[in-house]
């Protein structure tokens, strides 16, 4: 009896490791091809089909004994897997809507839209990639970009989005377009281009007897300086526990967000977080440097931010500026105070501003199968009638549709110019926040110096210097 | 003249009965063999997986996997500064969090293990932490800990202290996390230490009393020897718990700041699902898996001296 459980044991283990070390799919590619043209030639339900195939009766002897009729491949039933992060019914509803029309036009594919949640989302995508379970596209979200595009997990659809007459791929603006096309192959198409921009408390600033950013845009003032001048303004004249400024709306602007927060600031100095090759780090220049030390200064000697460990909803008017994105919006329908919406504010390089963007890729270990269908899909769904349809919730990156009011008459509260200014204008002269191949790895790496500004006579400049030393690494040429 | 009777010898059985010992056996196995199926297939397995994939380079995102030897061990040991931080915030973390978990539920045990009017509200309040999700336990103190806005330190405020900034300066956060984590479990480890208690002979304490001897001399000499074999238990249970921490800190301060709280659990997590280094994020689970075996049998091998009455 012992030698049997051991036997068990054994054998259990042998088949365990031997399942996860084995490629399955292109055993199931074959499965499923043979399958195809044996059905077609006998017209036979397709369990019986398979065991022919358990019988291992040569494909080519089957088609050489019963000449068939030529097929069209293209006609085969496909069955697409979509991935997102969305759990919103009526995005979901859209999406579903799309994908049925898709099918009406054509019927032999189906689409199924599967939702993961955000948090999660690149961590579960990149399981299932890896897993045996790929979908065959699905969204992507910037700061994977790099990573994902290095790994060689989306393909280029390139060849297909340039040669197709309808799909029109120059009416994409370059700056955010820029971001998923290297080396003339194109690795996804975004979707969702939502620059970030001001949101302010209008009582606030009325409260405080200081301009509010659109009227500091109307007389040209509108600067990172007087962005921090307000806000101390503001914290000072405020009730007690009232901030200017409050980071990124729905997000803590010292940890996860951090990127996305320095971003601007630093951009509008003329500095950058790293070359676009990735072979420079740029943090410790002097002017990612001088922007650094204004965001310093509004945290620690101004006090005029929330500092790190306390959070501050803006949407409980207990701040005055915040960062955010058109989908944020709709968490302040029911504010009890005014608020408008105002684009970043320029620094000494000028405006310049940064875009949140989310795109739609095809998988590379998705089934092979359905891969022209994938491409034929993508060029539907980004396709200027589905880009338009889709900027009710997510602003578009082509510039046809965004020379319409395709995105601010969903914001109908909102003044159509600010939404001009803040949103369309952003995305045609933006570009997306900057993301590395090894992204987690810099994060970890520079963080904690980052942790470190924060507190009071820290020195911007040498934390920066250690930092870049820090990630040296990940900057080599 | 009569028929010679048939004589019907039954034909000799093929298939050798089982003798009742071999049943009972048999039927032993039957009845394990649902959990030790289990084990084989979700400890066992996984477990050999990742010594395994420790000697490989495994990427998760572009599927490439090569045969590495001893590479992961070297970088880990010899150019990961981020490892040797982890390294030494796991220490600092179990050292912390076990002597006071391990004391802090004996001192409850021996409080709440007499009956007395409203004891039952005690022990329910202490152990009610333990059926609380982590992710609303972790809520509640992320809003407790708060900088300047937070209600504790608006509390010290009030008594004139000036508090610290919790859970983004890297001594408070550390402290914090295990504060906040010795509350959360300590009535499972008073629990334990209750149900062993209700075996004390009262007769020995009585015996005690009788003889003079003071509280403390009764919880020095007749308690705590008696409580010895409950005590290495709970002290494995809570050092091999606390290597293993992982959702309590990354709820709460997400390894920061400037990685003070990173744990070795949560750097595996990170090159696995962050990184996407499955073979990397491999190797150091089995340096943690190592280090807790090691741990483990070095604390067991103290029962021999420690635990006077073992069962």
């Amino acid at each position: 009896m012992k030698r049997l459980s051991l036997l068990l044991a054994l054998v259990l283990v042998a088949t365990m490791l031997l399942t996860s070390c084995a490629a399955p799919t292109p055993t199931t590619v074959e499965v499923v091809k043979t399958v195809v043209v044996t059905q077609v030639v006998e017209a036979k339900p397709v369990e019986k089909v398979v065991t022919q195939i358990v019988e291992a009766k040569p494909v080519e002897k089957v088609v050489t004994v019963t000449p068939a009729p030529t097929k069209d491949a293209s006609k085969d039933p496909v069955a697409l897997r979509f991935t997102t992060w969305t759990a919103n019914e009526a995005q979901l509803k859209l999406l579903n809507d799309i994908g049925a029309e898709y099918k009406a036009k054509n019927p032999n594919v189906s689409v199924k839209f599967e939702s993961l949640a955000f948090d999660d989302y690149p961590t579960k995508l990149s399981v299932m990639l890896a897993g045996g379970d790929p979908p065959d596209m699905g969204w992507v979200v910037e700061n994977a970009a790099a990573s994902w595009i290095k790994a060689g997990v989306l393909e280029d659809v390139a060849a297909k989005l340039k040669a197709d007459p309808n799909f029109n791929f120059e009416d994409f603006a370059k700056g955010p377009l820029g971001f998923w096309v290297r080396d003339a192959a194109i690795h996804a198409v975004p979707f969702s281009t939502s620059p970030f921009f001001v949101i302010y408390n209008a009582d606030l600033f009325k409260a405080a007897g200081i301009d509010n950013p659109q009227e500091m845009i109307a007389k040209g003032t509108w600067t990172w300086e007087n962005f921090a001048k307000a806000a101390k303004t503001i914290t000072e004249k405020g009730e007690k526990g009232t901030y200017g400024y409050s980071g990124i709306e729905g997000g803590n602007m010292f940890s996860a967000n951090l990127w996305t927060i320095i971003t601007p600031y630093i951009w509008s100095y003329g500095g950058d977080l790293w070359s676009p090759d990735f072979t420079t780090c740029k943090l410790n220049s002097p002017e990612s440097v001088k922007a650094l030390q204004l965001l310093q200064q509004m945290v620690v000697s101004d006090k005029s931010a929330v500092p790190p460990g306390d959070t501050v909803s803006f949407a409980n008017g207990k701040s005055g500026m915040t960062f955010g994105q058109v989908s944020r919006i709709g968490a302040l329908k029911d504010a009890k105070f005014k608020w408008g919406i105002a684009p970043m504010p320029t620094g000494p390089a000028g405006y310049k501003p940064t875009i949140g963007q989310a795109a739609i890729g095809i998988f590379k270990p998705g089934n092979p199968k359905n891969k022209a269908a994938a491409q034929d899909f993508l060029a539907f769904i980004t396709n200027k009638d589905n880009v338009t349809k889709m900027a009710q919730f997510w602003p578009p990156a082509r510039k046809s549709v965004l020379a319409t009011d395709a995105v601010a008459k969903n914001y109908p509260t909102l003044d159509p110019a600010s939404i001009k200014a803040a949103v369309t204008d952003s995305i045609n002269n933006g570009a997306v926040v900057p993301s590395h191949p090894d992204f987690a790895k810099v994060d970890l790496a520079l963080h904690p110096f980052f942790d470190k500004i924060w507190t009071k006579d820290a020195n911007v400049q040498d934390l920066m210097d250690q930092a870049c030393k820090a990630g040296a690494a990940f900057f080599k040429k | 003249m009569n028929p010679a009777p048939t004589v019907h010898t039954p034909a000799p059985s093929r298939r050798r009965r089982l003798t009742l010992a071999q049943q009972d056996a048999l039927m032993g196995y039957l009845f394990i063999l649902p959990r030790v199926l289990g084990f084989l297939i979700f400890v066992l397995g996984p477990l050999v997986a990742i010594f395994i994939f420790s000697l490989q380079n495994r990427n998760l995102l572009s599927g490439k996997i090569e045969f590495a030897g001893l590479q992961n061990f070297a970088t880990m040991l010899f150019e990961d500064p981020v490892f040797k931080q982890m390294v030494v915030n796991t220490l600092t973390f179990t050292a912390g969090l076990v002597p006071l978990n391990v004391l802090l539920a004996l001192t409850l045990a021996i409080l709440l293990a007499p009956q007395f009017r409203g004891v039952t509200i005690f022990r329910t309040l202490f152990f009610a932490p333990i059926i609380t999700s982590t992710a609303a336990w972790i809520i509640v103190w992320t809003f407790i800990l708060q900088g300047q806005q937070g209600p504790l330190n608006q509390f010290l405020a009030l008594l004139g202290v000036e508090g610290p900034n919790w859970l983004r300066e890297p001594a408070s956060a550390m402290f914090s996390v295990i504060i906040t984590r010795v509350i959360k479990n300590v009535g499972l480890n008073m629990v334990i230490f209750l149900a062993a208690l209700q075996d004390l002979p009262r007769e020995y304490v009585e015996a005690a009393r009788v003889d003079g001897a003071r509280p403390w001399q009764v919880v020095r000499h007749i308690i705590l020897p008696f409580l010895a074999p409950s005590i290495l238990l709970v002290t494995v249970l809570t050092v091999i718990g606390s290597l293993n921490v992982f959702d309590h800190i990354l709820l709460l301060t997400n390894g920061g700041p400037s990685n003070s709280t990173m744990v070795l659990a949560f750097y595996v997590y990170f090159n696995a699902f962050k990184a996407y280094e499955i073979g990397y994020a491999s190797a150091i689970a089995v340096v943690l898996f190592l280090t807790a075996l090691v741990l483990t049998i070095a604390q067991w091998s103290l029962r021999r001296r420690m635990v006077y009455l073992e069962q």
